[in-house]
């Protein structure tokens, strides 16, 4: 699967290290540290697709971010909203994803250390006693995709289960819950999926499991009592899409029975830093979604202009709450 | 129509002369290491780094209008300790050691589909008996050469697309630069071999494929479509952005059934736009006729102009001149009985375009 293993000296023998290369069976490299050989050149993105090695290291400097406002989560009464790396890129290929100008690598990185990212967390309850606490894990990575290599769930489950006043929520568009589903559900744990509708599943997610897919490992998390959430992100403009979205929610009230079993669901609209959107150009330049609707806005960001934004967002609120789904569960990421 | 030529770069004399041979080069006149025949140049860079980009330079200085590529071929190293002496590699992509380190920038070559497409270092050094180096090396790339990268780099800057083809001659132990200036005549002749068969199966393959294809969609669209500019524009960006055969094809299909149709040339070039899914006008175009057409009847009736200030802000801007008081007062009253709400509904995206 990789065409190297490079693993960091100084873990090589940490119990899930072995597993990672076990499971591989291909002979790893020692190297000092990631940062040493990962992104140090400019390697460029869709070399993935050929050329994809593999970093086992431990994950140094800040190990917890605040999630921006914008992000939506923080604009809840009393929250606080923070995100944690476990790993760097993602097996899939999605043709709008802001990784691809944000390392200067597709490869794919491990971080091993996930004890001091919950000696962290541990650290930011104790700071906010107060406030409703949400770590989200899969920003950087999808949380599930290989979360039966990596082995790092049960020792989350442990921490949240000893904390039940902070959130654990797992970013993915996986449909591999082999490791989830070995785990008990807890209610502040939440299993959150990026939907789009089948077509632009199709076309721009390439390597992703079909709409299908993530609704069945959704209804199957569901059915053993997982919380879930939904993420319409990013919405692009067309002219089909509101019905579109009008059918994947269709779909997904029949997976779940009931869109209010959802924690909540969130809608943005596709949107780029401007160095990032130069190179989705570079990569995907025959992409039909790249049109010219795309604008360059205040504060170097790449986007549709506001009426347009307004209206895909409105519209599929209405056809949320038109499935009804209480709108106090919908909030919006980055647009007020 | 000019005739495009691809170039062909070689370091070392030694292993062109099969080439020189084989396409029957003759040497331009007027220089020492630049040949030709009707489909291809040749230039001997020469194994020095300075000369070589020096001389490279003032050939495409000269000759990139007429250049639909360029070739290098040569031989190379082999840090990685699996590739097998004499193998016959593409390159995908090329990176650089030089001034004692990795450097950051990279260069994407077209790649090959037919071979298998290999990372390569170019290095400013040469290699031998250095473990630790040749391991660093590996980690990044499996070849290593001394002047692809800079070959990347003068093509990039002429937006030349590159190929590179490379034959390993050693396995960087114990290699002096002196042996390797001894090496090259002796790969000429598999290197021209390789080539003949990349040549085959590559001149078939992408490029040579795709602008007939392009030229044929072209023509498809002769008299029975009309386009607007916009709607031209983009269809040909759109286009031009094409690079897969099957779709191709696809789009010769699509446009040969909607020629067909019995209706009019406005309305087969707005099928085949929608079949395309290419948006003829950007959203803001639209916008700005259903702007208009919610501004009230009154307020075009008194000649008042009312626009957006901005797309990102919910404000309205609202002008008129007047001439007297009276008029003014006028203007005034209608505008009171406004209702501008509708408006800012569109602002504020309750009103699809």
């Amino acid at each position: 699967m990789f065409s190297k293993i490079f693993v960091e000296k100084g873990i090589f023998s940490h119990p899930r290290v072995d597993h990672i290369v076990n499971f591989f069976q291909q002979k790893p490299v020692m190297i000092d540290k990631v940062e040493k050989i990962f992104g140090r050149v400019k390697k460029p993105y869709l070399d993935k697709r050929s050329d994809l090695n593999l970093f086992i290291g431990e994950k140094k400097g800040q190990l917890l971010k605040l999630a921006p406002p914008s992000y939506g989560m923080r604009q809840q009464e009393n929250t606080e909203h923070f995100y944690f790396i476990h790993a760097y890129n993602c097996i899939y290929e999605c043709e709008y994803c802001y990784l691809q100008g944000y390392f200067s690598s597709p490869d794919l990185v491990f971080f091993i250390n996930h004890e001091e990212i919950l000696l962290e967390m541990e650290r930011k309850i104790t700071q906010y006693p107060d406030k409703k606490l949400v770590f989200h894990g899969g920003e950087f990575s999808d949380s599930l995709a290989f979360s039966h290599i990596t082995n790092e769930l049960p020792v989350y489950w442990d921490f949240f289960k000893k904390h039940p006043q902070a959130v654990l929520e797992l970013r993915s568009k996986s449909n591999n819950l082999k490791a989830i589903l070995a785990l008990e559900s807890l209610p502040n744990v939440v299993v959150s999926f990026s939907l789009s509708p089948e077509n632009a599943i199709k076309r721009y997610e390439h390597k992703t499991p079909s709409l299908k897919s993530r609704l069945l490992a959704m209804k199957k998390l569901h059915e053993k009592g997982f919380s879930l959430a939904v993420h319409f992100d990013p919405i692009f403009y067309h002219s089909e899409v509101k019905s579109e979205y009008r059918d994947l929610i269709k779909e997904l009230k029949i997976s779940l029975g009931d869109l209010n079993f959802l924690r909540y669901l969130s809608l943005g609209v596709v949107r780029f830093p401007k160095n990032i959107f130069k190179q989705v150009k570079m990569n995907y330049p025959a992409s039909a979604w790249l049109n010219e609707d795309l604008k360059f806005s205040q504060g170097d960001k790449v986007k549709y202009v506001k009426p347009q934004r307004k209206w895909l967002l409105n519209s599929v609120f209405k056809e949320l709450i038109q499935s009804e789904l209480a709108p106090q569960k919908i909030y919006f990421c980055m647009e007020s | 129509m000019p005739s495009y030529k691809r170039l062909l770069l070689f370091a070392h004399k030694g292993e062109a002369s099969r080439f020189i041979a084989g396409l029957k080069l003759k040497l331009v006149p007027g220089t020492t290491n630049f040949y030709e025949n009707h489909d291809y140049f040749l230039l001997l860079c020469g194994g020095d780094r300075k000369h070589l980009l020096y001389r490279l330079v003032r050939i495409l200085t000269s000759h990139h209008r007429s250049l639909k590529e360029v070739i290098n071929l040569g031989i190379c190293g082999a840090v990685e300790p699996n590739i097998a002496l004499n193998s016959f590699w593409a390159v995908k992509t090329v990176y650089a050691y030089e001034g004692n380190q990795v450097q950051r920038k990279s260069y994407s070559l077209v790649q090959d589909k037919n071979l298998r497409n290999l990372n390569l270092m170019t290095l400013d050094f040469t290699l031998s008996d250095q473990k630790k180096l040749k391991e660093e090396i590996s980690h990044f790339a499996d070849l290593v050469d001394r002047e692809l990268s800079l070959i990347a780099f003068a093509c990039g800057e002429f937006k030349l697309p590159l190929r590179a083809y490379k034959l390993v001659s050693d396995k960087c132990e114990g290699v002096s630069l002196s042996d390797i200036k001894k090496l090259p005549e002796k790969y000429s002749t598999p290197l021209w071999r390789e080539f003949l068969q990349v040549e085959k199966g590559f001149s078939s393959s992408k490029e040579e494929k795709i602008t007939p294809i392009k030229k044929k969609i072209t023509n498809l669209l002769g008299e029975g479509f009309y386009f607007t500019n916009s709607q031209k524009i983009i269809f040909h960006k759109k286009l031009a952005a094409l690079a897969n055969v099957e779709k191709l094809n696809d789009w010769v299909n699509l446009i040969t059934e909607i020629d067909a149709l019995k209706v009019t040339a406005k309305q087969k070039t707005q099928k085949l736009l929608k079949e395309l899914e290419i948006e003829a006008n950007s959203f803001s175009v639209r916008f700005q006729k259903k702007f208009q057409s919610l501004v009230p009847p009154a307020l075009k009736e008194k000649q008042i102009k009312v626009d957006c200030f901005s797309l990102e802000g919910n404000k309205l801007k609202v002008m008129f001149e007047t001439t007297s008081v009276r008029e003014h007062e006028e203007k005034m009253e209608v505008l009171a009985k406004v209702n501008f709400q509708k408006l800012f509904d569109l602002l504020n995206g309750k009103i699809n375009v």
